[in-house]
């Protein structure tokens, strides 16, 4: 009897173990503040990647698709933490798998995208020098050419000497020599140069950096339309907002909406951001001339009267301090709010 | 001091011998010029008595006869050709029909519609080049793009307003032709842009042939009623 017991006992032990082991694997914490950062390092490298990417002129679009769904999950994540932890943490690690895959599918965009710029300069020299060749050589024979079209035309027509005519008015009705010949000046002169144009605009591309650039924020209500905004809300109930985003700053950009709580003495200016606890952020990549509408689903945890909701614009700058950071755009929006007990 | 006296007699030196080299080539370069177009000049001189000679000899002479003759002499096509051109623009020769039309389809198919064709026939190009977008006929598509926003629409339009060519001149009438152009294409852009069309690149093709098609049909059949005019003039004053 005891001998058939140890190796049940000794099955039970091991399964007591793998179960034990198995729950510490399980148990999830909620993710901190080291989590968040990696993963939002993690996005605002491979957005390095894009940004350099697009000024190899690489084709972006499709990394800047991918880009988002890690921010999409960046944002879910800092949205479910309180809620759901395992979640959160889970989306954060597929964000930051997504921009290690996008940062590395940039260096490829990259490349390709040097290659086919060079080859589109060598493209445009050529057909530009095609189209002034033709241009002389049609200059030359087309006086030779039109003239033996125009015999062609004109060959059963009758030759007659000036004062022969009485009535010239049937003269009217024939496309003259000289009038042929302005057309063909005007068309051998202004279609060419609109054509070299066009086609050497990738060369020429520095005249274009002659538009103002800037960005769009807006704020829409519930219904995505400007109007409708809440002005009473119980504390801690959830209300909906849209934010609204646009971009044209002739470069991919890295935008943070920062919704802040402030109330009458919150300061916000053009040049300085609000000083108050922040109660959302969202994060999205544009391309540029694209724009973005998001949802917002926001709740207030105390109560006040002459609340304001801030809504702050930043975007991923570069060449802003020695370490590249977000900065304030000095674009912001808010609304006023009263947050009751019920 | 002798050493800047000698340096520019130096200078000197080699300034002189650079205006003769010059002169040398510009020279040479110069009289092969003049003596080619003096020769060409007297070569038109003699075309054209030529040809006053054969119309007096026979006053109503068909034009590929007349070329031919000439040629006959020893001259080049496109040199006779060009004096013709010549003569016509200074009305010293009349270059007419050699029979009239009498019907509107006769008046179609003669010279006298061609305008209408080759207008018809770039609209005709250009929306069909719409697709193509690789080279290299996408260069073909540039080009008669071009053509159909800057060109047509204006051209179009002036034949319908002023059919008749003595009613401008050809250089207001050109002018004319790209301002109105540009301004046709512009308020298409606004109008198709409000409607449900909607600012595409075909709606914007599709609204310009269609605009160009119709102009070009008044104009045409503006035309025929001047030509028809005409025609009755001549008969009832007995000529042709």
């Amino acid at each position: 009897m005891k001998r058939s017991a140890i190796p049940v006992i000794l099955i039970g032990v091991t399964l007591l173990l793998l179960v034990s082991s198995a729950d510490k694997r399980l148990v999830v914490h909620a993710a901190n503040a080291t989590d968040f950062s990696y993963a939002g390092s993690e996005i605002e490298n491979a957005y390095a990647a894009i940004y350099q990417a697009e000024n190899n002129h690489g084709n972006i679009s499709q990394l800047i698709k991918q880009l988002n769904n890690a921010t999409q999950l960046l944002n879910k994540a800092r949205a479910e933490n309180s809620s759901n932890p395992s979640q959160a943490t889970s989306d954060l690690i597929r964000a930051s798998a997504i921009a290690e895959q996008v940062k590395n599918e940039s260096v490829l965009v990259s490349h390709q995208g040097l290659t086919l710029y060079n080859r589109e300069i060598y493209e445009s020299i050529g057909v530009s020098t095609v189209v002034v060749a033709a241009v002389i050589l049609i200059h030359h024979w087309a006086g030779v050419v039109g003239r033996r079209l125009w015999l062609i035309i004109f060959r059963n027509h009758i030759v007659v000497p000036a004062k022969s005519i009485r009535n010239r008015s049937r003269r009217e009705n024939f496309l003259t020599w000289k009038s042929a010949k302005l057309i063909g000046n005007l068309v051998l002169i202004v279609i060419p140069v609109i054509l070299i144009l066009t086609n050497i605009q990738t060369v020429l591309s520095p005249f274009g950096t002659g538009w103002q650039a800037y960005s769009e924020l807006g704020l829409l209500g519930p219904n995505k339309s400007i109007s409708d905004y809440p002005t009473k809300v119980a504390v801690n109930q959830s209300f909906l907002l849209y934010g609204f985003l646009e971009n044209h700053e002739r470069t991919v950009q890295y935008y943070m909406v920062v919704v802040k709580l402030g109330n009458q003495s919150t300061e916000i200016s053009n040049s300085t951001y609000a000083t108050a606890p922040v109660i959302a952020e969202y994060s999205h990549i544009l391309d540029h001339n694209e724009s973005y509408v998001f949802p917002m689903s926001l709740s207030i945890n105390k109560t006040g009267t002459n609340l304001r909701i801030i809504f702050e614009l930043w975007s991923y700058n570069f060449s802003s301090s020695q370490s590249a950071s977000f900065d304030y755009t000095g674009l912001w929006d808010q609304i006023w709010i009263n947050v009751t007990d019920y | 001091m002798s050493l800047i006296i000698d340096r520019c007699n130096a200078m000197s030196r080699a300034n002189s011998s650079l205006n003769e080299t010059r002169n040398l080539f510009v020279g040479n370069y110069k009289t092969k010029w003049i003596e080619k177009h003096s020769r060409r000049m007297d070569q038109a001189i003699l075309i054209r008595e030529k040809i006053t000679a054969k119309l007096h000899d026979k006053p109503r002479t068909k034009l590929s006869e007349l070329v031919n003759e000439i040629s006959k002499e020893g001259f080049g096509t496109d040199m006779i050709l060009r004096e013709i051109i010549s003569l016509q623009e200074r009305q010293m020769i009349e270059i007419s029909e050699s029979r009239t039309c009498n019907t509107f389809l006769e008046y179609l198919m003669s010279p006298n519609s061609l305008w209408f064709f080759a207008a018809l026939g770039t609209t005709f190009v250009s929306v069909s080049l719409l697709f193509i977008d690789s080279a290299p006929l996408i260069y073909f598509r540039y080009f008669f793009g071009g053509v159909l926003v800057l060109f047509l629409p204006g051209y179009s339009l002036m034949e319908a307003l002023y059919p008749k060519r003595s009613q401008l001149n050809d250089l207001t009438r050109y002018a004319m032709i790209f301002v109105l152009s540009l301004a046709l294409t512009s308020l298409m852009g606004l109008v198709l842009g409000v409607s449900t069309f909607g600012l595409r690149i075909f709606s914007i093709a599709g609204s310009l042939s269609i605009f160009n098609v119709v102009c070009l049909l008044i104009a045409l059949k503006e035309k025929y009623s001047y030509y028809n005019m005409a025609r009755s003039i001549v008969n009832e004053s007995g000529n042709y």
